[in-house]
This record gives structure tokens, C-alpha cells and sequence, in this order.
């Protein structure tokens, strides 16, 4: 383990304000778990994990977008475009940031999309219409949108995903998970067994494809928007169901189906490990088994 | 359309109320003018509807369609406008514009043509009433009850109207 | 046939709707009234033109712009108490709340079903509330279509716990539409969360 460096202040570097179009591009020594803010309102802003102690921005600002800035310490850095003025239309920068892969990453943006490639650390994303997009290894993931799509095609132990219109999509989910929306479409497919899981929505439909850790808990909740789930053929799993004006269907052969007046539906899969539980007001609920390749085998 | 837009302008969208406004106007502003010959008058009840209408658009329960809502509250702003007009002292008894009418948009010659600037010569009380019964569908009840008149008076205003109309459409 | 029953039936006979006896009855006291026949006749003679009369006329120039210069959009603080249609528990009745939060378990069944409802509630309300505060000092800092995001998502939200609060009081009892209703309330601290750290860190 590297001695960490004295508290170093660097100047800000790039602080004058770019003429025309410029592209700068800037690398300084950082920590392996540096803590990283970066900041772009408008244009795209992508950043990929390295095996380096360091980081290198290249920024483009295009004439009017603002000032390029960045400073810190080698455990704290914060960089970005600072917008001159709110409110009037900002013409797109891009970022693209090579950091530590076990960085703290945190990404504020209002329109610019944001994607994180090979990060192995902490990513704390949050955009307002802004695209949010992960792939790697991370180990905590909490991406937050109101309207961005929001895709994460990682293997995160833990995952909290929240927005209100934009569509959540998660695939290889495995660990702890939380995705939540109030109109997006969450669609999450697990590559190893979910352990923990809660998703919910108000009016965005539900669809969770894959495995449930045997002693794992997953909770899926609508008011107004349908709920599929899609299982293996091995899942051994209780689910609990309660649908209050939508319909309960299960395509899932050799589900042992008890319904107790006053009490939820319950399907027994196997040996009933797994609690699965489902809610709706209005919406409808359909179980269904994942064929052999993966692929649900309802329409 | 027009429900979610009535209920997202409940919810405090203003484009949602801009629909609801241009899906509307037409109607409110025909009302407007008609109960007020003046065109300028008229222009500035249309906004004074609209402006209490996104006041009161927490109160609307959708027990009436929302045109039948609005056409009411319409109704109320004019009237309640002419009687306190009428307490501030402004002479009321001007007789309109006639000549809005042949520059209207929806032009038609003939018979109606003449009937609009009928109705604008008409004194105001019994332009009111007969606007409101015989152009808007409203009861004498309805309209004794918005006017704070006594409804004979509605009805003794609706027929003195409907002479003169006919007087005025004769000569 | 007096004068005044034959005004009544004016507008009937107008629109054809009288039973052929009535109409002969109207024709003879016309015959003999001269007020009433010229009652009649103006009725009829506007028939015509009142059919053709146009239902709308636009108004010669936009009037639009006056009307938007005019409405203030209503305080989120507001709405969120129109919304939640629950006498607001202020910082006074906080007692009420503590009250309703402290009853003993076995007393839960015989709850009334909009107590349950309230109890649930009163858990968010000052929380929601603070949220709303501060989103309307904010809100002026917020570009206009994260206001209208905002204000659509709070709409949807709104709206189902309406509906839920709505379930909840016709079965307060039942545990799925207590998680339901509970959830939508949370959902709605998340969103104004969300909007409120928009607000100021953009």
C-alpha cells in the first residue's frame, strides 16, 4: 500500500475559461481509492476504471458552455464544466475521466449522460434526464434519475436504483437490490441468485427474470402496473401474491397453488425457500418459468 | 385527453391548463361577448374566467363535463363582474358594439349576422337573460339564481328581448 | 288558458315538443291575445336564427399570454396538503398523532378505517411537508422541465395514494393495503427528496 501523499492542494488547473471549442486533457497522480466528483450539466460524460494511479481528463467545452475546473487533493478530486449561466440553452461538453478502478465515484449531471465502464469501487450517479449507464464490476451502484434511462449491466453486490419516469433496466443483478420508480418500466434479470431484492413502481410495469438465492427475500410492489416474474425450473420458492383488481396467472408447471380466503395466493415452488412476495391495487400478476436458454416461455 | 388534461392542470401543469384553454376559449369568449357587446370587456372577462378557473380547478369533482364547469364559472364572473360594475357606478346601460360582430372570424351572412348585432343593441338586462336562456340553454331559475334577480323578472326580461329582437331583425 | 301558462309553453311549442291538444289551446288564446300571439311570433321568428348561431368565437388577438402572466402555479406545500386531504397535523395536534401511534395493539381491529389511514400519514406528513417547504423556496432555481418532470411525477404519486388511502379506509385491517399505502406516502418523500437535491446541487 502506497504511503498516501501529504495533503497536497493543486492549483486549479484549466480555470480560464475556453475560447472557442478547446479540448484539454489533464492527468494527476491519485490515491487507488480516490474520491471523485465530477460535475457536467449538458453533453456526455463518460468514465472508465484503469489499473493506474491516476487520473486524465480530456474536456471539450464548446464556446459558451462554461469553465473547465478541477482540484483537490490526491484522496479528493473535483472536476468538471461549471455552467456560466443557468437556465439559458448550454451547449455539450464532454468528459472522459480514466480513474483508479477502485475509485469513489460520485456524477452529477442535469442533461448529460453519464456512463461508468470498469469501475470496481463506489459509484454514487445522479442525473435529471440524463442517460445513466454502468457496466463493470462496482460494488455499490446507486444511480438515481427523474426522466434519464438508467442501465446497469453490472455485477454490483449492491445496487440502489430509483427514478420516476425514466426506465430502469438491470441485468446480472445478484446481491442486494433496490429499484424503484414512480413510471418507468424496471426490468431486472439476475445473473447469479438475488439474495435481497425489493422493486417497486407506481404506474411502470415490473418484470424480474431469474434466480432467488435460497434463503433470499425478494418484494415486488405495483399500484397500477402489471408484474411478471420469470423463475428457472429449479427455483424453489413460496410466493406470496395479492392482487387486488388485477389478475393472478401462473404459467409455471408444477406450482402448487393455495388460495385461503383473506389471505394472499400462494404458489409453492419445490421446497418453498426462497419468500417472494408481489402487491398490486390494480394491477395484474403473472408467473412464468425460464426456459433452459434463459428466455421466458410465455409471450 | 381532455380528463388526464384537466386532471394534470389539477396537479398544477400549466400546459395542461394551456390545452384546456385552447379547447375552450372559443366557447367562453362567444359567452363573454355576447353577455357584453364590448369587444375589449369581453377579451378581459375571458382572461378573469380562465385566471378563476385555475384558482378553483381543486373544486372541480367532475360531477359536470369540465365544459359545463367552466361555462358556469363563466357565467358567474360575468355577472358578478356587471353587478359590481354596477355598484361602482359605471354606466351599464351602453348597447355594445354591433360592428364586432361583422368583423368576427366566423362570419356568416344573412340571418345570424344580423341576429348577433341584434343581440348587442339590446339594453343590457334583457341581452343577459336572453343570452343566457335562448343562446346558452340556461333555466330562469338558473339565471335568477346567478343575476340575483327574481326569476319572473327573468322571464318578463326574456320576452321584452325577444321582441325587440325581432323588431330590430324586421326593420 | 291564462297569459302566463302560455309563455311557459312557448318554448315547448317552439321546439315541437307539445302534445297536440296544448297546441290548440295555445292557438286559440293567441287568437284572442295580442301580447301573447306577439310573444309567440318573436319566438318563432328567432328560432331560425338562434339555430345558426355560432357556439365559438375566438377572440381577436391571444389572450393566452394575459392569462399565463396571471396564475401563479400553486405552492407544492399546498398541493401536497390538498392532496393528502387530511386535516394537517400541525406542529399543535402533534399530540392527536402520538395518541393515535400509542394505541394499544389489541385496540388496532376496532380501529375506524380512516384512523388507520390518518396514523400512517401522520408518520410522513411532517416530513413531506418540510420537503414541500423547501421545494418552493427552490423551485424558482429549477429550469422549467424539471418543474413540469417533477409536477407530473407528483401527480401520479398524489393519485395513488388517493386510491390507496381510499382501499385502506373501506379494509384498514388489512396488512398488503397498509404496505400499499405506506408505500406510495414513502414514494412521495423519495420523489420531493430527489427534486429538493436537484434543486440544490444543480
Amino acid at each position: 500500500m502506497r504511503r498516501a501523499w501529504p495533503f497536497l492542494l493543486l492549483a486549479m488547473l484549466g480555470a480560464s475559461s475556453l475560447q472557442a471549442q478547446e479540448t484539454v486533457t489533464r492527468t494527476v497522480p491519485a490515491d487507488g481509492a480516490a474520491s471523485i466528483r465530477v460535475f457536467n450539466l449538458v453533453g456526455t460524460t463518460r468514465i472508465v476504471g484503469w489499473s493506474s494511479d491516476s487520473i486524465r481528463v480530456t474536456a471539450t467545452v464548446p464556446k459558451g458552455g462554461g469553465r473547465f475546473f478541477m482540484g483537490g487533493s490526491v484522496t479528493a478530486f473535483k472536476m468538471g464544466v461549471e455552467a456560466k449561466e443557468q437556465g439559458a440553452e448550454i451547449p455539450p461538453s464532454t468528459l472522459e475521466i480514466r480513474v483508479p478502478r477502485l475509485a469513489r465515484i460520485w456524477v452529477k449531471s442535469a442533461t448529460a449522460s453519464i456512463s461508468v465502464e470498469n469501475a470496481g469501487g463506489e459509484l454514487d450517479l445522479a442525473s435529471v434526464s440524463g442517460r445513466i449507464t454502468v457496466t463493470g464490476s462496482p460494488r455499490v451502484v446507486m444511480a438515481e434519475s427523474m426522466d434519464g434511462a438508467i442501465v446497469i449491466s453490472a455485477d454490483a453486490p449492491v445496487m440502489r436504483i430509483k427514478s420516476a419516469d425514466g426506465a430502469i433496466t438491470v441485468r446480472h443483478a445478484g446481491g442486494d437490490l433496490t429499484a424503484s420508480s414512480v413510471s418507468g418500466a424496471i426490468t431486472v434479470t439476475s445473473a447469479r441468485e438475488l439474495i435481497s431484492g425489493r422493486i417497486e413502481s407506481v404506474t411502470g410495469r415490473v418484470t424480474f427474470e431469474g434466480a432467488v438465492s435460497a434463503d433470499g427475500a425478494l418484494d415486488l410492489q405495483t399500484h397500477e402496473a402489471p408484474i411478471t416474474i420469470a423463475l428457472p425450473a429449479t427455483q424453489n420458492a413460496t410466493l406470496d401474491i395479492t392482487a387486488f383488481s388485477g389478475k393472478v396467472v401462473s404459467g409455471f408447471p408444477g406450482a402448487r397453488r393455495t388460495a385461503t380466503p383473506g389471505q394472499p395466493v400462494r404458489y409453492t415452488l419445490g421446497s418453498g425457500s426462497a419468500r417472494i412476495s408481489v402487491r398490486s391495487l390494480k394491477g395484474g400478476v403473472r408467473i412464468q418459468q425460464l426456459d433452459v436458454k434463459g428466455d421466458s416461455n410465455a409471450p | 385527453m381532455v380528463e388526464s388534461s384537466v386532471r394534470r392542470a389539477q396537479a398544477g401543469d400549466q400546459d395542461a391548463f394551456a390545452a384546456l384553454y385552447r379547447a375552450h376559449v372559443g366557447r367562453i369568449h362567444a359567452l363573454c361577448l355576447r353577455l357584453e357587446g364590448d369587444s375589449a370587456r369581453a377579451a378581459e372577462l375571458t382572461q378573469d374566467v380562465f385566471v378563476r378557473a385555475w384558482q378553483r380547478l381543486g373544486t372541480f369533482r367532475g360531477e359536470s363535463s369540465f365544459a359545463t364547469w367552466l361555462h358556469r364559472l363563466a357565467v358567474n364572473v360575468v355577472l358578478s363582474d356587471r353587478r359590481s360594475a354596477f355598484r361602482r357606478g359605471r354606466r351599464l346601460l351602453s348597447t355594445g358594439e354591433p360592428e364586432r360582430f361583422e368583423r368576427a372570424g366566423e362570419c356568416h351572412a344573412g340571418a345570424d349576422l344580423d341576429l348577433e348585432g341584434a343581440i348587442a343593441r339590446l339594453p343590457a338586462g334583457a341581452r343577459a337573460v336572453f343570452v343566457l336562456h335562448d343562446v346558452e340553454g340556461y333555466t330562469h331559475e338558473e339565471i335568477a339564481e346567478s343575476a340575483g334577480i327574481a326569476s319572473g323578472t327573468s322571464k318578463a326580461q326574456l320576452f321584452r328581448a325577444r321582441r325587440l329582437l325581432r323588431e330590430m331583425l324586421n326593420a | 288558458m291564462t297569459c302566463d301558462a302560455f309563455r311557459d309553453l312557448i318554448n315547448g311549442y317552439v321546439a315541437g315538443r307539445l302534445p297536440a291538444d296544448q297546441m290548440e289551446a295555445m292557438a286559440r288564446h293567441a287568437s284572442a291575445c295580442d301580447g301573447c300571439r306577439d310573444d309567440m311570433d318573436a319566438a318563432v321568428a328567432l328560432a331560425g336564427p338562434l339555430a345558426t348561431l355560432p357556439r365559438d368565437i375566438a377572440p381577436e388577438t391571444d389572450l393566452w399570454p394575459g392569462v399565463a402572466r396571471r396564475i401563479v402555479p400553486a405552492p407544492w406545500r399546498q398541493r401536497v396538503l390538498a392532496a393528502a386531504a387530511v386535516l394537517l397535523l400541525m406542529a399543535g395536534s402533534s399530540v392527536t398523532t402520538a395518541v393515535l401511534m400509542r394505541r394499544p395493539p389489541s385496540a388496532v381491529p376496532s380501529v375506524a378505517g380512516a384512523e388507520v389511514a390518518q396514523a400512517i400519514e401522520a408518520r410522513y406528513a411532517p416530513r413531506t411537508l418540510e420537503l414541500a417547504a423547501v421545494l418552493d423556496r427552490e423551485r424558482k432555481d429549477l429550469a422549467p422541465a424539471t418543474v413540469a418532470a417533477i409536477e407530473r411525477n407528483l401527480a401520479v404519486i398524489d393519485r395513488a395514494i388517493a386510491e390507496s388511502r381510499a382501499a385502506l379506509d373501506k379494509d384498514p385491517s388489512d396488512p398488503d393495503l397498509r404496505a400499499l399505502f405506506r408505500t406510495s406516502q414513502a414514494q412521495r418523500v423519495a420523489l420531493l427528496e430527489q427534486a429538493t437535491r436537484i434543486a440544490r446541487e444543480l
